[in-house]
């Protein structure tokens, strides 16, 4: 158990002016966004076994020997058909996972991808028999295991595999692994993308749920048009502005004057010395704002760029370091690095704002270097890591880096007396932080080390302000940059264990985004949100997805069923952030700066990568369930205290639902209506079975109720709380 | 306090490596079954380790002045004292004054004496605070202690001759060491996991509920190859509610829908996060069953965060006979 935490340290800006064109209404149609299923070629001796070959076997054309048992260590080809490749793509677009007769999961390293001379074409893929994933010991060599391959989100027929020797695995006949398309076939021209099922996969990677009305947008413009649509839309939502809250004395007393317990202290305290007001600001721009992307974008910005409250300890110093997130979300990540380096909210909780030559502080030095921009160790450009002789990976830095970049971070702090909201009597959590040059460290730095490092070596004597941003261009610089900002956006906006080959894409984005610019994060998000492993309309690879966090899973039931006020008359108040908490994530609260849940955190069990189940245990899943129960069947109330908290209160509204309930007593238009707006078409015919029982237990003359009975069941199953 | 208990606590705090690690946990008798399982001496396998034994971990996030939590109170010219701790402290404020330590004697240091924090003692309107447990032989300190690969000295350190802790200035990586009960790699299970992991046949035979349970969240700490934790919340909720699905009469649409909520489970296993999301819930959903009722503890807690988490620990302590589990670990 956990007493206490110590949380660490902070921050500022430049405003990046979005170029935007107009968006066309007659938009190019989107490309096909289904891949075909790989399929595992059997040996010809015997359909349950993977075709196979030793590597020097020759691999010209496809092998005609007998199947065959093999060796941990052992290098083989596999070999697949039904695949095609994009240029660039090869081996690091496919993986080989194993399971033994004890279930355990197993991936085999993908050494090389060569075609084939065949009929069709074949790709042979040559594995190396050696776990990766690193969770179990290596596979016993007792027997058969089952085999594999993925690519980019799908997966093949399973065959055996005899390792050892054959036999311990009961084969069984795997069901056609078919992807569902969904293709509105008979869509008139105008149409831009008519996969309905990859849509509303579409607006759950993009947005804080889908809704009928962006549903109908996407098709209509198309997915292209429709984040070019989103980077130029105002933020935050126009009826939605930040809230504008003063600053206030660092001590409550003062900030809210006695007496303690009447309505005006309440609200001051709530107003100023609590997160009420993002919280509330930020659900109700999730619930209704239009810039969806920018503000999903922002969100999962934050779990990087840690702060929280109670250290951040008023609602105006958070907002200030949002805005740096919001403003910098579709802009360059090198601004974003500076501004969130003078950002007083930042600086505060990494403690920057308080280091000086003669007292420094390396919190923040240490934390950008690790959590927010490099990394602790060399990566490849696809994001796996490098490994020196010794087959160790390489650290990025040491000691002496953090201690280098600790100097030069010296000297800054609160802009108390001479800036716009410089507020006597209150610390500037506004305004960027200043540099007082007397306290800055101007002796010679030695910044971070790589093949053509930027500014490595800073001179001694410069002048803070300019030293700062060589520092920072030192890093922007690092080739860590891309894959690791790459590969943390795709976990949170679409897959927690996504293929090398896709973070290498994302990462080339960053690198450059077509104009020779580096950091542009509209480049990033394009290449994320319309990559091939994103996009489909079923992904079956049984590795592909993500748990969505207890925000996402709140936002997106409630916008799909049109949220609005506990009385359904109007908006909501967005005071939901309780529901959030109450299964472990508390908007702007996470414990420390590491988040809520670790980016490398794996499932016990399985060492799969899925950084949102660092908050699934015993007591959340339940926690989870009671939640579908208490948003399908209940909502929030308005609430009697003073001020209330829930002035207005959130319900889900079931209107339109109703009549499908009444007009289908089997409640088979029902499911089809929910698994397309739901699981996006993908409901299995068991989900969907056993969903029916129990919806058909409740009389057919309560159909409000048997709507409710499906919603619930299906927002506490696994099925929809794992987005895929 | 036995012998064998201290020397268990200072190994633990000491991270050795895992196989001495193992061979102390045997000591303290936790790993009774453990120990006769892998006893390469043909020792015959025997009953389990008589009595219930229960190892309570409480974990402190963030960093700990720990040299201001035990200060020397002594004035031996030998070894550090009193006024070398003041003359180093005093200067920035930071020493506590000598009359205020409370005082323990330490047989280890032929019965110097050395104080404790004042905020050790009596607590107001509360208990006497943990001092008075010293006297009584049932509060040991594990001093100098940290994530090391091995043991090292300043000197060692320096001249890079012995492994250094895995990312030694990383503070989450340290952390995770701690939990990890290893420091010369990142590891993907804790030790209080991977103790489950060979005890729960043995200790927990009929499975009721995991036998290590964390009252905050899931840890790195309680999760071994195999068995995972149960993660309930404080005592602030009974421990008959704290994993029970809320909204369910016995009414039969009610038991319609949990029966299929249960049943959802049970299907659409392929993708692997499905499945590990549906693993945690049956394991809730199972645990909740066995701790459907509970005696309350006569013990009064404070009603404070650890308060309340040690409170239901004590719960789940209580109720070990019921669960026929005889050893159990809680953080």
């Amino acid at each position: 158990m956990t007493v206490s935490r110590v949380p660490r340290l902070i921050a500022l800006l430049s405003l990046f002016v979005v170029g935007l064109s107009a968006p066309n209404i007659n938009a190019q149609t989107d490309p096909d966004p289904n891949s075909p299923s790989p399929v595992l070629l059997s040996a010809a001796d015997d359909p349950s076994r993977a075709m196979a070959s030793k590597d020097d076997s020759g691999f010209e054309r496809l092998p005609d020997g007998k199947s065959s048992a093999y060796r941990i260590g052992d290098t083989i080809r596999l070999y697949v058909s039904e695949v095609e490749l994009m240029p660039g793509e090869g081996a690091s677009a496919f993986r080989v996972y194993a399971r033994d007769s004890n279930k355990r999961l197993y991936r085999f390293p993908v050494l090389e991808l060569s075609e084939v001379k065949s009929t069709k074409p074949v790709f042979a893929v040559t594995i190396r028999i050696r776990d990766e994933i690193g969770f179990w010991e290596q596979p016993s060599e007792t027997g058969d295991l089952e085999v594999a391959v993925t690519w980019r989100g799908l997966v093949s027929n399973p065959l055996l595999l005899g390792l050892g020797r054959f036999g311990g695995l009961k084969f069984e006949a795997p069901q056609e692994q078919k992807t569902k398309q969904q293709d509105d076939e008979n869509l008139p021209e105008y149409v831009g993308y008519r996969w309905s099922g990859d849509r509303m996969r579409f607006l759950e990677q993009a947005t804080f749920g889908p809704t009928e009305d962006l549903d109908h947008r996407v098709r209509r413009i198309g997915l292209r048009t429709w984040i070019a649509e989103q980077f130029g839309k105002p933020y935050p939502s126009p009826s939605n502005p930040y809230p504008n809250i003063p600053l206030k004395p660092n001590n409550v007393q003062t900030g809210c004057p006695d007496p303690r317990g009447t309505l005006e202290y309440n609200l001051c305290v709530r107003t100023h010395y609590s997160m009420y007001p993002v919280q509330t600001w930020f659900f109700k721009e999730a619930f209704y704002g239009e810039p969806q992307l920018r503000h999903r974008v922002a969100w999962a910005l934050s779990q990087l760029w840690v702060t929280s409250f109670p250290t951040i300890q008023q609602s105006s110093h958070m907002l200030a370091y949002h805005k740096v997130l919001s403003d910098h979300a579709f802009g360059n990540y090198r601004d974003l690095m500076k501004d969130m380096t003078l950002n007083p909210a930042m600086g505060d909780y990494l403690d920057m704002a308080r280091s000086t030559k003669n007292n420094p502080n390396e919190n923040y030095a240490r934390e950008i270097l690790q959590l927010f921009t490099v990394g602790l160790f060399m990566l490849n450009q696809d994001g796996t890591l490098q490994y020196d002789e010794n087959n160790n990976p390489i650290p990025t830095y040491d000691q002496e880096t953090v201690n280098n970049f600790t100097r030069v971070l010296t000297g800054w702090t609160f802009c108390n007396v001479g800036c716009p909201n410089s507020t006597l009597g209150a610390v500037n959590f506004k305004d960027p932080l200043i540099l007082n040059q007397n306290n800055h460290d101007v002796t010679a730095k030695v910044l971070l080390d790589y093949p053509n490092a930027v500014n490595r070596n800073i001179p001694a004597g410069l002048n803070g302000n300019a030293e700062m941003d060589l520092a920072l261009d030192n890093i922007f610089y690092h080739p860590n940059l891309g894959p690791f900002v790459g590969k943390y956006l795709i976990q949170h906006l679409v897959t927690s264990d996504p293929t090398p080959a896709y973070v290498g894409r994302v990462a080339s984005a960053f690198n450059n985004n077509g104009n020779g610019v580096r950091g542009d994060m509209k480049a990033v998000i394009r290449a994320i949100l319309l990559d091939p492993e994103a996009r489909g309309d079923e992904k079956t690879d049984p590795n592909f997805g993500k748990l969505r966090e207890p925000v996402q899973l709140m936002t997106n039931f409630y916008r799909q069923l049109e949220v609005s006020s506990a009385d359904g008359t109007q908006q909501s108040d967005g005071y939901v952030p309780h529901v959030a908490a109450y299964m472990s994530q508390n908007p702007f609260g996470a414990p420390t700066v590491f988040n809520y849940y670790p980016p490398n955190y794996v499932i016990p069990g399985t060492g799969l990568l899925a950084p949102e189940f660092g908050l699934m245990n015993t007591g959340s899943s339940i926690a989870r369930a009671n939640i579908a129960t208490i948003l399908s069947f209940s909502n929030i109330p308005v609430d009697n205290r003073n001020p209330p908290n829930a002035p207005l209160g959130t319900s889900i509204n079931i209107d339109d639902l109703i009549p499908v309930a009444q007009a289908d007593p089997s409640a088979n238009m029902l499911m089809d209506r929910l698994d397309h707006k739901f699981m996006h078409g993908t409901m299995s015919a068991a989900m969907r079975d056993t969903i029916l029982q129990a919806v058909l237990a409740v009389p057919a003359e309560a159909p409000d109720f048997r709507v409710r009975t499906a919603l619930f069941l299906i927002a506490s199953s696994s099925q929809y709380q794992i987005q895929r | 306090m036995k012998e064998s208990r201290r020397k268990f606590i200072k190994t633990a705090g000491c991270a050795l490596g895992m196989t001495a690690f193992a061979t102390q946990v045997h000591h303290f008798g936790l790993m009774t079954a453990l120990a006769q399982k892998v006893d390469g001496n043909g020792r015959q396998k025997g009953s389990l380790g008589t009595g219930y034994k229960a190892l309570v971990c409480v974990f402190l996030g963030g960093g700990n002045d720990g040299n201001n939590m035990i200060v020397p109170n002594h004035n031996s010219p030998t070894i550090s004292n009193y006024s070398v701790y003041a003359a180093a402290r005093a200067p920035q404020g930071l020493a506590i004054a000598q009359n205020q330590l409370l005082p323990i004697s330490v047989p280890r240091m032929g019965g110097l004496s050395y104080g404790l924090n004042p905020a050790f003692g009596p607590v107001t309107g509360g208990n006497n605070g943990i001092h008075e447990l010293w006297a009584q032989g049932r509060l040991a300190f594990a001093t100098n202690v940290g994530t090391l690969v091995s043991p090292m000295t300043k000197a060692q350190y320096q001249n890079n001759s012995v492994s250094k802790p895995y990312q030694l200035f990383s503070h989450l990586d340290q952390v995770y060491q701690f939990h990890a009960g290893r420091s010369d790699t990142f590891s993907f299970t804790g030790w209080g996991g991977r103790v489950s992991d060979e005890m729960t046949l043995a200790s927990n035979p009929n499975g009721l509920v995991p036998m290590i349970t964390s009252i905050n969240g899931s840890q790195l700490y309680t999760s071994g190859q195999s068995t995972q934790p149960l993660a309930i919340a404080d005592a602030g909720t009974p421990l008959n509610e704290v994993l029970n699905p809320i909204g369910f009469g016995d009414d039969q649409i009610s038991q319609a829908r949990l029966q299929a909520f249960n049943q959802l489970r049970a299907v659409d296993r392929d993708n692997n996060y499905v499945d590990a999301a549906s693993a945690i819930t049956d394991s809730a959903i199972a645990a909740n069953s066995a701790l459907a009722s509970y005696q309350e503890v006569t013990v009064p807690f404070p009603n404070t965060s650890i308060g309340r988490q040690l409170r239901q620990v004590a719960r789940l302590i209580k109720k070990q006979a019921d669960l026929n589990v005889d050893r159990q670990i809680f953080t």
